[in-house]
């Protein structure tokens, strides 16, 4: 009983911080229809800046919930700033290029952001200052730390916002109707470049927010810490189907299921991603769109 | 009139083939036996070649077909650990080399079959991460199995590549593919590509072509890996994830889609790129991811995207042209 | 001879959740037919191309190809066992040339296998050469062949539809089916087309299905009509019987008894 317990808040911690990745990354995937490689470099950005600013701020400032908070804005604003120059240096030159170009632009951008921090911040491996109170519940008679509790509540905080963003303001209509089809949404007198521009924006925020929690779960990061979460933010988008943000977070969460799981089912850990993957492919073979995409039916 | 001219044309250019191979051997042979260059440049040289027959393959499928597909670190990974393990304790002698590299090729090629599978029905970024997710369970599955030394990899592999194989293996490589896209098969392929409904609607068996492509892509994928690990002398299944996925695409992608001599260019610039800036340390990938961005920005199809050297020919030729054929229409 | 039939339907329904694309359609087409299917907007007139073609599983019904059945096969066997077909919305391989467009419509009874092509044997010369020439004869038949090098996503809209039936024809078809051929096009250039579907069906020894909107185009040249309404069929028979038919009428000029 101890053990499910543990391993359901285990779950729903990583699954929450999958599904925030994979919403951020579908953000820009959704509306722009660009795989984003960089996006992972994205990730990395709001982590370092996380680390600074609040390694500097633990200085003058005592309650940690402050430090969290304040830490939280800078990083998402310098994120954004770096998410926005992204677009313009290397993705809105190239729109009306093949799409493999952008492609191929976003995995330079990328390298360009990831070898920067390297060159800046070292490759030493660091110890992110605990951002949540390190305080333990009592949960079913497990002892559960606060943090746990945290990550999936600030997640799940975070996922409403949004959806009630793109829901119902004027902005998310706008997204979604960029989303479906661009020249018709730039026929109706909406601006798309804007929109894009916010999509690259509402994504690095998300992917701050979710390197916040990735931080408090794991601390010790690197300058690669991107690469793998980028990886594993596309497969879960896709599982869910491109463009749908219900689908980029049931992605996630699968994902975290299986991560959880396999290691429990299977006699090696290291059988994770064999596992994942062949659900992956399965679901994929059956669904071919996903499992919230539309199936659009080709007319001849 | 025109038939005549294209026989004549053939002619032509089988001489120019022969003449050109022929050359190339000589400078490989000056380049190798007299010393011309230094060993560092030779191991460039060969890893230019291995490259080349690597984003030779890519491109089957992800140019001519117009499929993303990132199965190639898979492809490769079974290609350099077939073809180790039947050296190393089958085919031990060096000229027994060939058949280590076709069979690894032709292990790659047959699971290639298989991967062409999905792609009957699922298409564009859903069919790239099936592609992804192959490449990723065969790097689980060999750091997993022991008798291949899981995550240790294969050690004391027979350093059978010099630049003799690398380059032959490179000549089949580019005749195979040359001939392969000027048939009904390549033609069909970049049908597909364009609109895959209305080639089935113009007889195409759609589904045999992608499993010939995906094969044959496979097929010198692995034959690419073969001369890689018997030019190290050691693989490992670190060697076959994302970072061998990305250079793959930017290799194929900088060169240009479904193209030839966009392959070929495109290896051989990343890899000078990664070597020139070998001084730079740790800046180079700033500088080089710079450079990939640079470039798309203003040759979005890649520096060959769809042509070959004799189109550029073509275009040369037709802009100094120009006024005249104007006239006589 | 001239009762031999090339194509049946028989009770053949073709639902997309629930809507009735095609219900309940019999018809059959005699070989070496000019045959036309008229309707309005929606009525199931390309369905039934689609269905033909293999693109659609039908419901329920059989559809057949002399003594084939053709329900279960896939588009391209259809097609390489001799039915071709035009696109709606034309449907060329844009950035191709004219020629390779018409050279990959070969691709069923082009006798080659890999082996030849990596050996460049003798056989795969020969073929090579072979469909060059068919190729070329196609498109001189349709006054083509000075854009055999041309892109066929620069020639203009009348000169793609014709390429498009050029490819058809490269198909090496017995039945060709025509969807909308005459769409865009104005008076004078539809009377060319008559001619031209006229002159292809003899030179080439086809059986025709045409799709139209255009009664004009099918009341001149069609032999027998089949006129569809919400994927019913409503009326079949030769043009004049239809004209004076009053299911036909009403539904199309709404007349009420």
């Amino acid at each position: 009983m101890n053990t499910f317990v543990q391993q359901i808040i285990n779950f729903l911690q990583l699954g929450s911080i999958y599904a925030l990745c994979a919403l951020s990354f579908t953000m820009v995937y959704g509306v722009a229809r660009l795989v984003n490689f960089a996006h992972g470099s994205i990730f990395g950005v709001s982590m370092y800046v996380l680390f600074f600013a609040s390694t500097y701020l633990f200085n003058v400032i005592e309650s940690t919930w402050l430090v969290y908070v304040i830490s939280l804005v800078i990083s998402c604003i310098v994120t954004s700033l770096i998410a926005l120059l992204l677009e313009r240096v290397a993705y809105t030159p190239l729109r009306n290029a093949p799409k493999v170009a952008v492609v191929v632009s976003s995995v330079g951008a990328g390298m360009v952001i990831e070898y920067l921090i390297l060159n800046i911040a070292g490759s030493k491996a660091l110890r992110m200052p605990s951002l949540i109170p390190n305080i333990k519940f009592d949960l079913l008679g497990v002892s559960v730390p606060l943090y746990k509790f945290m990550i999936i509540i600030i997640a799940i905080i975070t996922m409403v916002v949004l959806n009630i963003v793109i829901k119902k303001t004027k902005l998310g209509i706008a997204m979604r109707a960029v989303s479906q089809d661009r020249v018709a949404a730039g026929f109706m007198g909406i601006q798309t470049s804007k929109v894009v521009s916010a999509s690259f924006v509402f994504g690095a925020i998300i992917a701050a927010v979710a390197a916040s929690l990735y931080g408090t779960a794991y601390s010790i990061f690197a300058y690669d810490v991107g690469e793998s979460i980028i990886w594993w933010s596309f497969i879960a988008a896709v599982l869910g189907g491109i463009g749908s943000i219900n689908g980029a977070v049931l992605g996630g969460y699968i994902i975290g299921a299986i991560s959880v799981l396999a290691p429990i089912i299977l006699p090696v850990s290291s059988y994770k991603d064999i596992v994942a993957f062949a659900v992956l492919i399965i679901v994929l073979l059956v669904k071919p769109t996903g499992l919230l995409g539309k199936k659009g039916i080709e007319k001849i | 009139m025109t038939q005549k001219k294209n026989k004549t044309n053939g002619k032509g250019t089988i001489f120019w083939q022969v003449a050109g191979v022929s050359v190339f051997a000589l400078i490989l042979v000056l380049v190798k036996e007299l010393g011309l260059v230094s060993t560092s440049v030779l191991l460039i040289l060969q890893y230019v070649g291995i490259y080349s027959i690597l984003a030779l393959g890519i491109n089957i499928v992800n140019g001519y077909l117009g499929v993303f597909s990132l199965a190639h670190a898979g492809f490769m990974a079974i290609g350099a650990y077939v073809s180790a393990t039947l050296s190393k304790y089958v085919f031990m002698n060096d000229w027994m080399f060939i058949i280590s590299i076709f069979l690894g090729g032709i292990a790659a090629l047959l699971v290639g079959i298989l991967v062409a599978i999905p792609s009957f029905k699922t298409k564009g970024d859903y069919l790239a991460i099936i592609t992804l997710g192959f490449s990723l369970i065969i790097q689980s599955v060999l750091q997993n199995a022991n008798f291949v030394g899981a995550s240790q990899g294969l050690n004391n592999i027979p350093k059978f590549t010099n630049i003799y194989w690398v380059f032959g293996c490179l000549g089949v490589a580019v005749i195979l593919v040359d001939r392969f896209i000027h048939s009904k098969y390549g033609r069909s392929l970049k049908a597909i590509r364009e609109d895959q409904t209305a080639s089935m609607l113009v007889s195409v068996d759609v589904r045999r072509i992608k499993t010939i492509a995906f094969a044959l892509s496979a097929f010198l994928i692995g034959v690419s890996g073969a001369l890689i690990s018997h030019l190290l002398g050691y693989t490992s299944p670190s060697a076959y994830g994302f970072t061998n996925i990305v250079d793959g695409l930017v290799m194929v992608y900088l060169g240009g889609m479904g193209s030839i001599i966009g392959s070929i260019f495109g290896s051989t610039a990343w890899q000078l790129i990664v070597q020139l800036l070998k001084n730079l340390g740790t800046w180079r990938w700033v500088v080089g991811g710079g450079l990939l961005v640079v470039v798309m920005i203003f040759l979005p199809k890649g520096v060959f995207g769809y042509m070959e050297l004799k189109d550029i020919g073509h275009k040369v030729k037709g802009f100094f042209n120009g006024s005249k054929h104007r006239e006589d229409q | 001879m001239d009762t031999e039939k090339i194509i049946s339907l028989k009770n053949v329904c073709m639902y997309f959740g629930g809507i009735k694309a095609i219900d309940d359609v019999t018809f059959d087409i005699d070989k070496g037919r000019l045959f036309g299917i008229i309707g309005p907007n929606g009525a199931g007139k390309t369905t039934i191309f689609n269905v033909i073609t293999g693109m659609y599983i039908p419901t329920s019904g059989e559809i057949y190809y002399r003594d084939q059945q053709l329900n279960r096969l896939m588009p391209h066997t259809i097609t390489g066992n001799g039915i071709a077909r035009t696109f709606q919305n034309i449907r060329l391989f844009e950035d191709q040339t004219v020629l390779d467009n018409l050279k990959i419509a070969n691709f069923s009874h082009t006798k080659y296998g890999l082996l030849d092509v990596f050996l460049q044997s003798r056989k795969f010369k020969q073929e090579e050469e072979r469909i060059e020439e068919t190729s070329m004869e196609i498109l001189k038949f349709l006054k083509l062949e000075r854009l055999a090098n041309k892109r066929a996503g620069s020639l203009p809209y009348g000169e793609q539809r014709r390429v498009e039936i050029a490819r058809a024809l490269s198909c090496n078809p017995e039945v060709l089916l025509l969807d909308e051929p005459a769409a865009g096009m104005n008076p004078a250039e539809i009377r060319d087309l008559n001619q031209l579907i006229l002159n292809i069906r003899d030179h080439y020894d086809l059986t025709i299905m045409v799709v139209e909107h255009q009664m004009r185009l099918v009341m001149e040249i069609c032999e027998e009509i089949l006129v569809l309404n919400f994927g019913k069929k409503l009326a079949i028979g030769q043009p004049e019987q239809l004209k004076t038919n009053p299911v036909v009428l009403e539904a199309y000029l709404g007349k009420t008894s």
